[in-house]
């Protein structure tokens, strides 16, 4: 009892005699860790973060029309059991669409059918022009392509007359925006999908859809299998070009900031671990002292353990609390959403801020205090 | 009395060297990546394929589904093929990766009236360029995502095919079967028949379409050394205000502003010069990668640049915690030379030098590691390597320099308070 009160009576004055000291060692721990921590948490949400990035690239799936018959499309409602299959949360965006080939002043033209407040979150890359909020007279809103403009001389706001092509239905549009794309879409005319259906007489009916949906890995494959083998009568396809590169690209910067993360981890353990070693190597004064007073090697590395260890865990648990903060900030700068806390990084940060301390504090120890007292006493 | 200082203490002052070695080993590694991330990126970004595509100015426009034309009887004008290798002659010529013409036509299955596009292209064609280099491009270049199961086609093996994914299981054809479809020219139905040496998958419309040879599309159509579509992938610079403003007309630049513009790989700027390469051409910067390409760019360097100064701030530290505790320990030999006369200044003067020779010297060592560093990592991620930016070397001594006397500086400021008669005494 008496040694133990004398123990903690040490520890307390070893920490108040040296403020200035402790403050130093303890702000390279709290700093270590908070990078430590910072890092791993952006570490491991960088594969979903970027993957949503990677969406600006658009659709990466398609579900076309299976099977060898001739006809070319689908029953609309399909989308809803390709939905479910998906499940709603992965999926950014869809756009169901209707192609037909419809006259427009004289000109033949393709009209797409297809959702046109999908049309933003699928395709995030094209640039639409003009009053796209508006909502009143939706069924005679139509989006055309700039190439479309261009030529038949459009303004938003201007009256259309859309004409099938091989029937007299017709049907009189307003221009609400022009969309850019540089890519075929410049060629087409957007049209809500229910108008098309009218337009072409194809009720109920699409020729494909697309769906930007969030993946990880290889989920995108099992998907479109799942898809296959559950809904018959439908293709459903990943898209190479999107979903390839994006697993390529996603590796590649997976594995970058996991080296760069691990060199600074290890940096900073190194920092934190010099810092504590020489806190130590300045006290052998005070080591060959106690010897001298008949302390045991044993007892003074107790001491200057638990001395660490304290150390380490106060640290630690600030430097997480910090640590997430610096994720926050890289999180909205970066991704410009939250990162995710993980409980699971709490343990093993404390844990590696307790060894590391406990470590650079006893290794120095073990060499002090193997001298002769009289010699450390004596001075250099 | 510096050379004493070293001499005497001089295991203290490795470990102090080396701290700041590999302190600043981390910096030269973390700067030198994220200066190249972005040229290494974009390489990685040329697999998403073209970023360009260069048509031919119409009068008309064209009415295509799935790459069937139902506006036929429409003229329809053509790129000169002759004029592509002038592409590789523009003032980004270096810039442009890749690039492949295109040639379509519709064409009908033998005993079946459904439509399918048959397209001309170069799958890997070899040019002679005009500054007398040679290249070799074609869409085995530009979609690097195709997956081919069989062989591809020869350029100059005019009636064999590439055949999309879905389009061959509809006719249930394999690799090495004969297809003969007929081609829908203005004289009527002309029948061609095609040697299929693979199968496409791509994912995307390519699987419905049929690949042969340019010339051949150019034959069966009397269309000689016509193309109707050029794409081009080409590296460029993300968007920014300036080329927004020069992207909807050049003309409204300032002389200056022009002159940036045009000597930037923005894409707008690599377009506006390729139209000014091939006459009668309309250049578009196709927005699903161009436009993509840039989000992706400027958030991979803004990452990068975040993670570049943890790592600073974090070896900066360290190294500036080292220089605290390295003068606090010498605070006797302070309080000694105080005793014997020494002014503060000169103390301090003592210290400063001793902390920019150990930041010079640790900073020197660093840079090496630090490259070495970033080599390793630039192999293991992007299997080139990283190019060295000599922009590097002031930066990373500097920054020793400066954290190694900023780490001291807060000493410094105990050593002028130091009172020698109490720290000589003992009682610290």
């Amino acid at each position: 009892m008496k040694k133990s009160s004398m123990f903690w009576k040490m520890l307390n004055n070893s920490f108040r005699k040296r403020k200035s000291r402790i403050f130093v060692a303890l702000f390279a721990i709290v700093l270590g860790t908070a990078v430590i921590s910072g890092l791993l948490n952006v570490y491991y949400d960088i594969s979903v973060k970027m993957g949503k990035e990677f969406r600006s690239y658009g659709a990466n799936m398609v579900v076309a029309p299976g099977g060898q018959g001739e006809n070319n499309v689908i029953r609309e409602d399909v989308i809803k059991e390709v939905m479910s299959i998906l499940s709603k949360e992965n999926v950014i965006g869809y756009t169901p669409n209707l192609y037909g080939v419809a006259e427009v002043k004289k000109q033949k033209l393709v009209v797409v059918g297809t959702k046109l407040d999908q049309l933003k979150k699928v395709s995030p890359y094209l640039e639409i022009t003009g009053n796209t909020m508006e909502k009143s007279n939706s069924s005679e809103k139509v989006y055309v392509g700039k190439a479309v403009a261009e030529k038949l001389e459009l303004e938003i706001g201007q009256r259309l007359l859309l004409k099938d092509d091989g029937s007299i239905r017709t049907r009189q549009v307003t221009v609400a925006g022009i969309v850019t794309s540089g890519d075929v879409e410049d060629n087409q005319i957007f049209l809500g999908l229910t108008e098309t259906q009218e337009l072409f007489d194809k009720e109920g009916l699409i020729n494909v859809a697309y769906f930007s949906v969030m993946t990880k890995g290889q989920d995108l494959e099992t998907k479109t299998k799942a898809i296959n083998t559950q809904i018959s009568g439908i293709e459903a396809r990943s898209i190479k070009q999107i979903s390839q590169s994006e697993t390529v690209i996603l590796e590649k910067i997976r594995s970058l900031v996991y080296l760069v993360v691990s060199i600074i981890l290890l940096s900073t353990l190194l920092c934190v671990a010099t810092t504590m070693m020489t806190t130590v190597v300045e006290r052998k004064r005070e080591i060959g002292l106690k010897k001298a007073l008949g302390a045991q090697n044993k007892s003074i590395m107790v001491e200057f353990l638990s001395e660490g260890a304290m150390l380490g865990l106060l640290g630690g648990i600030v430097g997480i609390i910090l640590g997430f903060l610096l994720a926050q900030v890289i999180g909205q700068s970066v991704f410009k959403s939250y990162i995710s806390f993980r409980m699971l990084l709490v343990p093993i940060v404390i844990l590696v801020s307790l060894v590391v301390t406990s470590l650079a504090s006893i290794l120095p120890v073990r060499t002090a205090a193997n001298v002769e007292p009289a010699i450390v006493l004596k001075g250099e | 009395m510096i050379r004493r200082s070293f001499t005497v203490g001089l295991k203290g002052k490795l470990l102090a060297i080396v701290t700041i070695a590999f302190g600043a080993s981390l910096a030269t590694a973390m700067l030198n990546i994220s200066l190249d991330i972005g040229d290494k990126v974009n390489q990685e970004l040329k697999t998403y394929g073209a970023n360009l595509t260069v048509v031919p100015q119409m009068d008309t426009l064209p009415a295509e589904i799935g790459g069937i034309d139902f506006n036929p009887l429409a003229d329809r004008q053509y790129l000169e093929e002759k004029a592509l290798p002038k592409l590789k002659t523009i003032f980004w010529a270096y810039n442009i990766v890749g690039f492949a013409p295109f040639l379509d036509v519709s064409a009908q299955i033998e005993g079946s009236n459904q439509a399918i596009p048959l397209v001309g292209t170069w799958f890997n064609n070899h040019l002679e360029l005009p500054t007398g280099e040679e290249l070799d491009t074609g869409v085995k270049q530009i979609k690097p995502w195709w997956e081919i199961d069989g062989q591809w086609v020869k350029d100059s093996e005019l009636d064999t095919a590439l055949i999309g994914k879905s389009l061959a299981e509809k006719l249930q054809v394999k690799p090495g079967a004969d297809l003969t479809v007929n081609v829908k020219t203005k004289e009527g139905l002309k029948p061609v028949t095609l040697k299929v040496q693979g199968i496409v998958k791509s994912g995307g419309d390519d699987d419905n379409k049929v690949f042969v040879p340019l010339a051949l599309v150019q034959k069966v159509l009397s269309l000689p050394e016509k193309v109707a579509k050029i794409e081009v992938s080409a590296l460029t610079t993300p968007e920014n205000e300036l080329a927004r403003k020069a992207a909807e007309d050049p003309k409204a630049l300032t002389a200056k502003e022009f002159e940036t513009w045009y000597c930037t790989a923005y894409v707008s700027a690599i377009a506006y010069q390729i139209e000014e390469a091939i006459p009668g051409s309309k250049a578009n910067a196709i927005r699903q990668v161009a436009e993509s390409e840039g989000m992706i760019l400027s958030k991979i360097q803004l990452l990068m640049f975040i993670l570049t100064i943890a790592a600073l701030v974090s070896s900066g530290l360290g190294i500036s915690n080292l220089m605290t505790t390295k003068v606090l320990e010498r605070s006797k030999e302070i309080g000694l030379m105080k005793a014997i006369g020494a002014q503060n200044s000169l103390v301090l003067l003592t210290f400063l030098l001793e902390a920019i020779i150990i930041g010079v010297f640790g900073g020197i060592l660093g840079y090496l590691l630090g490259l070495g560093f970033a080599q390793i990592i630039g192999q293991s991620v992007f299997g080139t390597s990283l190019s060295i930016k000599g922009l590097v070397v002031p930066i990373v001594i500097l920054l020793s320099v400066f954290v190694t006397l900023v780490g001291s500086f807060s000493a410094m400021r105990s050593v002028i308070r130091l009172q020698p008669a109490e720290v000589l005494h003992g009682g610290r």
